[in-house]
């Protein structure tokens, strides 16, 4: 079961991401990643992670893309983009070194069997054991990024407000 | 088992490197960068797994509260910048080229 759920999961995540770095509108790339995440949100569950899977599909498919399908449609750029694109030759190399980083960690992975995963308590990834982790030993972490969030919110009002007086 | 993992996390961020080189608009650079992201927290939960300790999933929740955090400031980076030039194409930001 667990090989079929990393199959699939793989095969979808890996088209899915390749069609998101080679679609040509913004729109495609953006619904084709929707795609690629929950293929990842769903391979988590084999690890284990089922809090993590929900709460990724939570965030990301659930918040973060539906943030970036509003700025694209708000800004209207689904057509406006046409041969606005890097020469062959410079695309070429950076798909060579994209390829050579990926066989360094190949390689590095593939050196150094892990082994079979060692058998886990009934919580492990479930609500209770992460969160009982989060809170004993990273409370301050988890406080800290209140205020990275609250930084955020203040910069993302600042930065998107319109100022009328500075561009008329 | 959980090489496999660690190579489909390879894979995903080799793909999101290449868009963030080799792509010139701003928007499919930062879906690139969200991929790259996730490529990575996927490898932190199968070293969780394979090492049975769950600071990988809680390093997971941070990754994403910053995740989180970074696109809604990139985003509006970008509302600013379409403003500004009326285009989202990285090779026309230019001023700061001496």
């Amino acid at each position: 079961m667990g090989e079929l759920v990393f199959w699939t999961c793989a095969g979808v995540a890996i088209a899915s991401a390749l069609m998101v770095v080679t679609r040509r509108n913004p729109m495609y790339a953006a619904f084709y990643l929707v795609v690629a995440f929950l293929a990842l949100a769903a391979s988590l569950v084999p690890l284990d992670a089922t809090f993590l899977a929900v709460m990724h599909l939570l965030v990301y498919t659930g918040a973060i893309m539906v943030l970036f399908l509003f700025i694209i449609m708000l800004l209207n750029l689904g057509t406006v983009e046409g041969d606005h694109e890097y020469p062959f030759r410079f695309r070429l190399f950076a798909a060579l070194l994209s390829a050579a980083i990926f066989a360094l960690f190949a390689y590095a992975f593939g050196r150094s069997p892990l082994g079979p995963p060692p058998s886990v308590p009934e919580e492990f990834g479930r609500v209770e054991g992460v969160g009982s982790h989060l809170f004993r030993a990273f409370v301050l972490p988890f406080e800290l990024v209140s205020a990275l969030i609250l930084a955020a919110i203040f910069g993302t009002v600042v930065l998107a407000r319109r100022k009328e007086r500075i561009e008329s | 088992v959980t090489e496999r993992y660690l190579i489909l996390g390879a894979a995903l961020f080799a793909i999101g490197l290449y868009g963030m080189i080799a792509r010139r608009n701003l928007l499919i650079v930062l879906m690139s960068l969200e991929l790259m992201l996730n490529a990575v927290n996927l490898t932190f939960v199968a070293y969780a797994r394979q090492l049975g300790n769950l600071d990988g999933h809680v390093f997971f929740l941070m990754v994403m509260a910053v995740a989180a955090a970074e696109i809604a400031v990139g985003l509006s980076i970008v509302i600013a910048i379409f403003r500004l030039k009326r285009s989202v194409d990285t090779a026309e930001m230019s001023e700061l080229k001496g």
